[in-house]
């Protein structure tokens, strides 16, 4: 499941915001934001995503970097309300 | 970009914190007694009236715009005979006025497409005499989000997007990168300028504090509204940034949020 996760939002980065970048270059510790990677509308679109994708919603103080800045952090903060949810 | 009555610039130009900023600009053009200069881009006037203010012994200023909009307030503004506004584009400058001592360009490069900024540039050195200065700053480069508020950013449009939620809308994402945000770097400026030809480039970063008030006057601003929000409603996509700014102020307790403003400077 969660490697599933990261596949994915490792897709979505790669496709909107890393077009034609070495896929290997973006790892699962890679900082996104405060990296550079993504700015806020980035990071927005991002979290966009998520919900669609996955049928949660994040609450704006859940959209922070401490949540948000790896794809290994995005996983688990999604893990969790997954599980909260079922 | 659209220009929308109500929606205009206007009302964040007379902010303190933007006066600050332009008067910042013109000291650095540093124009002098009987000069005659452009205000390229002038929008409602406020470059034309500030430096009218600071150096009233300049020759002539044309402001130059877009917007017939933005004129009409640019002409009500500032009526004196050594100012006239003219319609035309920033990247027509060359073709729009004579030979003049210095261009100002004040918080327009952003609102040109990127492939013609330098161009625009160029078009300010050819219009100079020898001598002559450009001055020129943005609110959006690469660099303008000052060290540590990147959670403000964050949190703002986190916020909106929730208040929009509560309004049965959302944000709505750009297909492609709006004008404002293909963003150059302190670097590129200079290179742009000393492209074009211009000697003695000087380029800086200096920071502005913004408080919610001035966010939220910016937040009524047509062409930032479609940049943060993608919405044409300009009027949901106001009311969902300025209650995001409410709610981000007070979640993180602040009082304030630093802006780095560019600055660049070059002489012919």
């Amino acid at each position: 499941m969660s490697d599933t996760i990261k596949q994915d939002i490792k897709n979505f980065i790669m496709s909107e915001f890393l077009p034609g970048e070495n896929p290997d270059e973006l790892t699962d510790a890679t900082p996104l934001i405060s990296g550079g990677v993504l700015d806020s509308i980035a990071t927005l679109k991002l979290v966009m995503h998520i919900e669609e994708q996955y049928g949660i919603e994040l609450e704006p103080h859940e959209v922070d970097k401490e949540n948000l800045d790896t794809i290994e952090q995005i996983a688990r903060l999604l893990q969790g309300k997954l599980l909260r949810r079922t | 970009m659209s220009f929308e009555r109500e929606y205009e610039y206007d009302a964040m130009s007379q902010r303190p914190v933007y006066r600050a900023v332009t008067l910042k600009l013109l000291d650095l053009c540093s124009v002098g007694e009987s000069e005659r200069v452009v205000d390229v881009g002038c929008g409602s006037g406020l470059a034309t009236a500030l430096l009218l203010e600071r150096c009233p012994q300049v020759g002539s200023i044309v402001g130059i715009d877009p917007s017939e909009h933005e004129l009409a307030i640019a002409r009500k503004r500032v009526v004196d005979p050594k100012v006239c506004f003219v319609a035309g584009r920033a990247q027509d400058i060359r073709a729009s006025v004579g030979e003049v001592d210095a261009t100002i360009l004040s918080n327009v490069m952003h609102q040109i497409p990127i492939g013609e900024r330098a161009d625009v540039v160029a078009g300010c050195y050819h219009s100079l005499k020898p001598g002559g200065r450009c001055a020129l700053n943005t609110f959006f480069h690469k660099g303008a989000i000052a060290q540590g508020t990147s959670d403000f950013y964050l949190r703002w449009m986190a916020e909106t997007n929730a208040a929009l939620r509560r309004e049965g809308a959302r944000i709505v994402p750009h297909k492609e990168t709006p004008v404002a945000l293909q963003l150059l770097s302190p670097d590129d400026h200079r290179q742009m300028l000393e492209q074009a030809g211009f000697r003695e480039v000087q380029v800086m970063e200096v920071a502005f504090r913004y408080d919610a008030d001035d966010w939220k006057t910016l937040s009524s601003y047509s062409v930032f509204i479609q940049g943060a929000t993608g919405l044409d409603d300009l009027a949901l996509g106001a009311r969902a940034l300025q209650t995001g700014i409410d709610r981000t102020f007070a979640a993180l307790g602040l009082e304030a949020v630093a802006r780095n403003f560019l600055f660049a400077t070059g002489v012919k």
